[in-house]
């Protein structure tokens, strides 16, 4: 026969694993909006019976958490696409902005305008209106590359920048899970369960997954090692290995990601990441926009080259001149090496009298690959042969002069050489880097007039002017398969589909990872209705336990008044 | 499955997220009236509207450019009309006066009216259209045709065939010689045996070289003509001294034509051979050469401008004054040169040489209606050319229609469904969020 005090005992016990298990659903009920949170369970069993074989009620077990690794670790593996998504959205639809045609101050509009200023210059080749006309699109035209490409700049600054806000989040993250992992470690090494805790080490860790691509590994004592990337340990146990963004070499401004191991040993990860913001981010300021910074360089030198090469062995109204420099300068080594980019034959120099006849015809032979611009220097002097008539001279800068003595003047006949170009005389674009530095030569913004139309200073000649107005229609880029518009026009429909299909591998991923979440929160979300009910029969069960343990207090009372 | 507070929060505001996205897009197109307002709407159609965006501000600009020239070959028209006019004019002078009947003071009369319409001509061949001169070629801002001065210095050059001796003792480039006139044949006058007036030989040559008249004693005064060369030209050489003396032994000039007149300074020879010589000695295989100097020169550039009537299609713009009145080419007509010897012959009084010249005249006629019927088909091409622009533009901007704007029936519709979508999702999602087990127990 148990005596009444274990049955009384018994009724307490029963109380107090009601208790807890509405306590459990009150924490349920009150944690049901926390991130990350999965729902806690307090489940009982029979406790160790009586040797006669009479139960002995309920003992309390730990509660536990309902969770499903699997759903959980899917959802760590396939957020870093998504992220990787996400970013990539963010940045083609501004890119997209960048090229977009739908304002008045697109690109490709300047370039229509510019091809058709030329057009209506060849018409008109002595109109001074027109050549205004001209030079204003050739200025708008440069000004709309600078503008496309500082933005396309700015752009890569925007990741640059977010690229270091990823690190510190990662750092940041990194320390937490280090900080739960030495609080799972503390509470469960006594035989608890940290669930509050393991949640948060989970929550920690699918954040990580959207900056970049994840592995945790559980260990025996329940702490985890956290793995980035290729290969990089982030974490492990209670030991962290930051990361670093820092400025190193390469371009100015644009930081590298380093990896801190023990003793300060640093290595790059800056190509090691698979996935997540963080890799995308490094992709579009790498490769993304800088393939099409490319691309606007390309195109800025195409047109530039293109509209150059007619325009330097032309003509215009006034392009006679006693004093010419180059745009462009050598350095001082440079100016006795080899010069590139020529080619072979002759370049003619005119000397013109005041009212722009052609007095004398100098022929300048080059040989390329052999010649510098000392050599080439001297070669006209030696050709011209009175310094009073046409002298050529390197300046201080590096640049090179021609001068004629007054009242001559003189201009460029044919160059087969391309000294003109490669020197920048009497060009109407001047570039070194593309698009980033793309301007209409400093003597036709002050004098339109010096804008060539045709050759030999004869001003109803519209040769040189017709030729730059048909670039516009000829295959003049891509091994000169497609024309500027086209090249153009491809750029654009590449971010076009680029963001589409981004678009739709985009929904098609976050319905994966929503699934996913879907079933992770089927299973471990809270329910307001059963966390109810459960409450309410857990009521009843302390009811029905104060019930029993009163019951068995009058079962006392009787035997004490006996 | 287990519906949980979160599962039921994401999913209502995941669908009402999507209807937001679909009606904002909606939105934009409506009000934008565009159906692609950033190249991912439809990247494909996006380049192609850029494409014809292109092709739209192209045919703009070429249209405007054709206006342009058609109102400048519309001006050369209107000159070249006039210059028919005025030949007409000439014509019917000229016949008027190659009759018998007519006197010589009918005719001096007329000299000076043809004189007038010489410069009419001149000044309709200078025409301008703005600052630029119609007939100039591509030198547009220089007046094309010049009228030559009457006299030019020859060149004197010997064959070769100058005697070895006389060559050490003569210098001929001291031998001066000047043409007087206008002439636009080159003439050359070769001397073919040495000696003085009366002694040496010359012969005559009009046609630069190619065709020799026969040889015949160098007198002070001669006529000569080359029955091989030009048929018309008959010259008259004669010397002159500076003060315009004939037939003096030390003379120095040499006289063609009435007013074509050749001099020469031969003081520097005589001092050489003088004191043997009685008087100029002229050396075998000198040779005078006479460049032509027509009355009027061309100057303008025989280049034309190239304008570009259709992408990638060009055409030569307008005709230049020599084509139409110097005539270049072989059976044309040089009109101020044939003006001007009908002037002489109306001077001279010379009826059958009037009457010659017709032929001439006929031929310069026809010269200028070819180049206006030449400026009236490019006038036509032109035309033809901006209708087909014209034609392409408004093709472009249907298609462009076509691929840019809103089917506004269509996208309200789709507005509408989308607005009912959204109504319904915010609907049943309110519904589904609301009520929990708490609101039942009491």
């Amino acid at each position: 026969m148990p005596s009444l005090n274990s049955a009384l005992n018994m009724g307490s016990r029963a109380m107090s694993a009601s208790q807890r298990a509405v306590t459990t659903a009150g924490h349920n009920i009150a944690n049901q909006n926390t991130e990350g949170f999965s729902r806690q369970q307090q489940s009982t069993q029979t406790a160790f019976p009586q040797p006669n074989g009479i139960g002995n009620g309920t003992e309390p077990s730990p509660t536990t958490r309902v969770f499903d690794r699997f759903v959980q670790s899917k959802i760590v593996q396939e957020t870093p696409r998504s992220g990787v998504f996400t970013t990539r959205e963010e940045f083609f639809s501004k890119l997209e902005l960048v090229f977009s045609e739908m304002s008045d101050s697109g690109l490709h509009r300047a370039m229509n305008d510019f091809w058709n200023s030329w057009s209506q210059l060849a018409n008109q080749p002595e109109s001074d209106v027109v050549r205004t006309r001209v030079r204003d699109q050739g200025d708008t035209l440069a000004t709309r590359f600078r503008e496309r490409h500082a933005q396309l700049q700015s752009l890569r600054k925007e990741a640059d920048a977010r690229i270091q806000g990823a690190v510190n989040q990662i750092n940041n993250l990194a320390q937490q899970v280090k900080e739960l992992n030495r609080q799972i470690y503390s509470y469960e090494i006594s035989g608890h369960q940290a669930n509050d805790a393991r949640d948060a080490r989970e929550l920690a860790v699918e954040k990580l997954s959207k900056l970049v691509d994840v592995n945790m590994i559980e260990n025996s004592n329940g702490r985890t090692s956290v793995i980035i990337g290729r290969d990089w340990t982030l974490v492990e146990g209670d030991q962290v290995f930051e990361l670093d963004a820092t400025l190193r070499g390469g371009e100015a401004g644009m930081v590298s990601i380093d990896g801190i191991a023990t003793h300060d040993h640093r290595r790059d990860l800056t190509r090691s990441f698979r996935g997540g913001q963080m890799t995308e981010l490094i992709q579009m300021r790498d490769e993304t926009i800088v393939g099409y910074m490319n691309q606007l360089d390309e195109l800025a030198f195409g047109v530039a080259t293109k509209v150059n090469q007619p325009h330097a062995t032309g003509t215009g109204i006034s392009s006679a001149t006693d004093l010419l420099k180059s745009a462009y300068a050598l350095t001082p080594e440079a100016r006795a090496q080899p010069m590139p980019f020529l080619q072979d034959g002759v370049f003619q120099l005119h000397l013109v009298d005041r009212d722009n006849s052609i007095l004398e015809t100098y022929e300048i032979e080059v040989q390329a690959g052999v010649d510098s611009l000392e050599d080439i220097v001297k070669r006209i002097n030696q050709t011209v042969n009175d310094p009073n008539l046409l002298a050529a001279s390197i300046g201080e800068d590096g640049s090179m002069f021609l001068e004629s003595g007054q009242p001559r003047r003189f201009i460029f006949g044919d160059d087969q050489t391309a000294i003109t170009q490669v020197m920048g005389f009497n060009s109407f674009f001047e570039t070194l880097k593309g698009a980033a530095d793309l301007r209409i030569s400093p003597r036709i913004l002050e004098d339109p007039n010096a804008i060539s139309t045709g050759r030999d200073l004869i001003p109803g000649d519209n040769q040189v002017a017709l030729a730059i107005a048909k670039l516009q229609n000829q295959p003049t880029m891509r091994d000169e398969t497609v024309t500027f518009g086209e090249y153009y026009n491809s750029i654009l429909g590449d971010i076009g589909l680029k963001v589409q299909r981004n678009q739709v591998e985009k929904a098609q991923q976050d319905n994966m990872v929503q699934q996913f979440r879907e079933i992770r929160s089927s299973i471990s979300a809270v329910n307001m209705d059963e966390e109810l009910a459960d409450m309410i029969q857990h009521q009843k069960a302390y009811e029905a336990s104060a019930r029993y343990v009163s019951t068995v207090d009058e079962m006392m009372q009787t035997l004490i008044n006996m | 499955m287990r519906v949980t507070e979160v599962a039921k929060r994401e999913q209502v505001m995941g669908n009402i997220q999507r209807n937001s996205a679909k009606l904002q897009e909606l939105q934009m197109q409506m009000a934008s009236g565009q159906r692609i307002n950033r190249p991912s709407d439809d990247p494909m159609g996006a380049v192609k509207m850029q494409d014809i965006v292109t092709k739209l501000s192209t045919n703009e600009q070429l249209r405007g450019n054709l206006a342009e020239n058609v109102s400048f070959l519309e001006r050369s028209e209107l000159e070249l009309g006039q210059m028919l006019e005025i030949l007409g004019k000439v014509r019917t002078l000229t016949l008027s006066q190659s009759g018998s009947d007519s006197n010589d003071e009918s005719r001096l009369m007329t000299a000076r009216e043809l004189s007038a319409l010489r410069k009419g001509l001149l000044d309709a061949g200078n025409a301008r259209e703005g600052k630029l001169y119609v007939f100039s070629g591509v030198k547009s801002l220089t007046p094309p045709l010049k009228k030559n001065l009457p006299h030019q210095p020859a060149k004197v050059e010997t064959t070769g065939i100058l005697q070895q001796d006389i060559r050490e003792l003569l210098d001929v480039s001291q031998f001066r010689a000047q043409f007087d006139g206008h002439s636009s044949n080159d003439y050359r006058i070769r001397i073919t045996k040495t000696g003085l007036f009366g002694q040496a030989r010359c012969q005559l040559s009009d046609d630069g070289g190619k065709t020799w008249t026969e040889d015949e004693v160098l007198r002070p005064a001669v006529h000569m003509f080359n029955p091989k060369g030009r048929p018309d030209d008959r010259v008259f050489l004669r010397f002159s001294d500076e003060e315009g003396r004939l037939g003096n032994q030390s003379a120095g000039y040499f006289d063609i034509d009435l007013d074509r007149v050749i001099d020469f300074d031969v003081e520097e020879m005589d001092q050489l051979l003088g004191s043997e010589a009685q008087g100029i000695v002229f050396p075998e295989g000198m040779e005078f050469i006479f460049a032509k100097n027509p009355e009027v020169d061309y100057v303008g550039s025989p280049e034309k401008k190239e304008i570009m009537i259709a992408t990638g299609v060009t055409s030569l713009l307008g005709v230049t004054a020599e084509e139409v009145l110097l005539g270049k080419g072989e059976g044309e007509v040089d009109a101020f040169s044939l003006i001007a010897s009908l002037e002489r012959a109306m001077l001279e009084n010379d009826g059958t040489a009037i009457a010659k010249r017709l032929g001439e005249l006929e031929l310069a006629e026809k010269q200028i209606l070819k180049r206006l019927a030449d400026t009236g088909n490019l006038v036509r091409e032109l035309q033809t050319a901006e209708m087909k622009l014209e034609d392409q533009t408004f093709e472009h901007e249907k298609r462009l229609s076509e691929i840019r704007d809103v089917d506004l029936a269509k996208t309200s519709l789709e507005v509408n469904t989308a607005e009912v979508n959204n109504r319904l999702a915010l609907d049943t999602g309110s519904r589904l969020i609301q009520p929990t087990l708490a609101d039942f127990l009491r």
